[in-house]
């Protein structure tokens, strides 16, 4: 049912500067070494502040959006699953780390060169193996953290690995001696990067790092926030394009000058202008936990029916930091006004800082992420919430039975459909959109 | 729902069976239940052939069609589609006004809905799954264990 504008509607003008910072990002890290600089590996949550300390040549690959990237390209995500099963791992652990594993198998990078640009493998790049990281930086909150990168260690025959423990409670626990827990841990990782790579560590670049990540995660949070207005200004299909800049290197000063300087302002315009994403704006939903990569059509299939997806607690929390302002509304954290003087005195403001990510918190009860999604579908004036019950993230989806009955109870019509972020094999197409279509009846749109 | 001075019909395309509906003053006057087969199309066209002749009117004096289920585009003609979901609701509050929770075990999808006394949907859930539970499965069991289908749910705890 094509429905008529209702609000004007354009593209974004920083589309194409964040499609070049993403592919700058996975060009550097595989020219690392052309260079002279280190590559290392670790997942889109990790402390990336720390190595940063090591030089403006320290290029990193985080490994749930380079999986990501493979599962949109179906045709080598299909190779990848195959041969991490040969390799004897089942399938119903995180598609995400079977992709990335399966890549490092296959030694077959998602990435490569057409005619002597730096281009997708998908878009007819000659194929490059998988560049192997000098060392290994992650941290330790979902069930998969560590053993993914155990795993890729023993692949590579045996990468120098540091990960830190970071499960320490929820924020509105958080004390004194469990910010120290961490930040004792990052204290001993500096010593084990310095070790590994010989090379000196400079707190100087660590601080400004730090600096890069309060603005990235505190002004991602403020363009959500920009989200609540009527007409939406952005719509989540190309929030996840956005996003993901925040999850490929947050502590990036490319990544928050763009987050600052770029796409918030022109997210601000829109709002001032009413542009809309979705012209035909009438019902406003939001998802939940990564989408089915290599289905995203689905969000473009909402339009037609005049619904938008304003975003998720996913794409909001997981980059973005959050707290409860003045109105008793969420807004963007307020990024500290403090001078770092030590390592130890950056450090414990990072980590205080960090463990409030919203998407963490959930891993703690699926009650503190009910709470968080039932005021995003008020402050955000949802009229429904679709959820995906995502076999391929065991982390972010556990609970959500819980978070659908919360949501019904808090008075939200509620879809759920079954699907898989990262292995296509486990999402079906024509049946999400039959329940799509009923949902859409529900909400008094088809 | 009143639909006054109209006659129109329902066809369900569902995975094993295609049942259409005939409706007239908002009272059914012709119904029929026919085999999905292989030949689809072919079958929705004798489903709407036999529920024409029950209820003595001609394909002309049809004003409206909605076409529903996992084929609902296979049907040789309709005006409209709607979700399988939204119809179960409307049609068991047209057979039972206090019904507000729905189930229906079809062929390959189990479907629970909850809905208000118009039949609009509150919270509906489908298994996306062809599985055990499903409807296909519980008749090849009840063959296979010779039971009648109407009697295998008493026959739970008695192996």
């Amino acid at each position: 049912m094509e429905q008529e504008a209702l609000y004007p509607t354009e593209r974004l003008k920083c589309w194409n500067k964040a499609k070049e910072i993403r592919m700058k990002f996975y060009q550097d890290y595989a020219e690392a070494h052309d260079k002279g600089g280190l590559r290392w590996a670790g997942g889109a949550w990790t402390f990336d502040a720390i190595p940063a300390g090591l030089g403006d040549d320290v290029y990193p690959i985080t490994s749930e959006p380079y999986s990501a990237t493979i599962a949109f390209d179906k045709e080598l995500s299909l190779e990848c699953m195959e041969a991490t099963e040969v390799k004897g791992y089942p399938r119903d652990l995180c598609s995400y780390m079977r992709n990335y594993w399966g890549s490092i198998i296959t030694d077959k990078f998602a990435f490569g060169y057409k005619d002597g640009e730096f281009v997708p493998r998908f878009e007819g790049a000659k194929p490059i193996g998988f560049p192997k990281p000098d060392f290994i930086w992650q941290d330790h909150i979902c069930c998969s953290h560590a053993k993914w990168y155990q795993v890729v260690s023993d692949l590579e025959g045996g990468i120098p690995m540091y990960s830190v423990d970071n499960a320490v409670g929820p924020a509105n626990e958080l004390t004194d001696s469990k910010i120290k827990y961490v930040v004792e841990q990052l204290k001993d990782g500096i010593k084990f990067l310095e070790k590994t790579t010989g090379r000196d560590y400079d707190d100087e670049l660590m601080y400004k790092a730090i600096r890069n990540h309060f603005v990235s995660t505190s002004k991602w949070a403020e363009t959500c926030a920009l989200n609540k207005a009527i007409p939406a200004p952005l719509d989540e299909k190309s929030i996840y394009s956005l996003y993901v800049l925040g999850t490929l290197q947050k502590a990036g000063k490319q990544v928050a000058d763009f987050y600052e300087k770029d796409l918030l302002p022109e997210v601000q315009d829109r709002v001032k202008r009413g542009i809309a994403a979705v012209p035909n704006e009438r019902v406003r939903v939001m998802s939940d936990t990564q989408p089915p990569w290599s289905f995203l059509s689905i969000f473009r299939y909402l339009e037609k029916f005049g619904c938008v997806s304003i975003g998720s607690l996913y794409t909001f929390g997981l980059i973005g930091q959050w707290e409860v302002k003045e109105d008793g509304a969420w807004g963007a954290k307020t990024i500290p006004d403090v001078e770092f003087t030590s390592r130890d005195q950056a450090l414990y403001e990072y980590v205080k800082y960090e463990l409030h990510k919203p998407e963490w918190q959930h891993f703690y009860s699926c009650h503190l992420k009910s709470d968080m999604m039932i005021r995003i579908a008020k402050e955000w004036k949802l009229n429904g919430v679709m959820l995906h019950y995502n076999r391929g993230c065991e982390g972010l989806t556990v609970g959500i039975a819980e978070n659908r009955l919360a949501l019904l109870d808090a008075g939200y019509p509620v879809m759920a459909f079954e699907g898989n972020n990262a292995d296509e094999r486990e999402f079906d197409e024509a049946r999400t959109k039959a329940k799509i279509n009923a949902f859409m009846e529900t909400l008094g749109v088809k | 729902m009143e639909v006054m001075n109209m006659i129109t019909m329902g066809i369900d395309l569902g995975a094993k069976n295609i049942k259409v509906v005939i409706m007239k003053d908002n009272k059914i006057i012709g119904k029929s239940n026919v085999l999905a087969g292989f030949e689809v199309g072919k079958s929705a066209q004798q489903a709407i052939d036999k529920a024409l002749k029950d209820a003595g009117v001609k394909k002309e004096d049809i004003e409206k069609t909605i076409s529903t289920g996992a084929g609902e585009k296979l049907a040789p003609f309709y005006d409209e589609t709607k979700s399988i979901v939204g119809c179960d609701s409307l049609g068991a509050v047209y057979l039972h006004p206090a019904a507000r929770s729905v189930i229906d075990v079809g062929a390959e999808e189990g479907r629970g809905m909850r809905c208000d006394e118009t039949g609009k949907i509150i919270d509906f859930e489908v298994n996306e799954k062809c599985a055990a539970g499903a409807g296909a499965f519980t008749e090849a069991m009840s063959r296979a264990l010779e039971v009648p289908l109407e009697q295998l749910g008493s026959c739970r705890g008695c192996s």
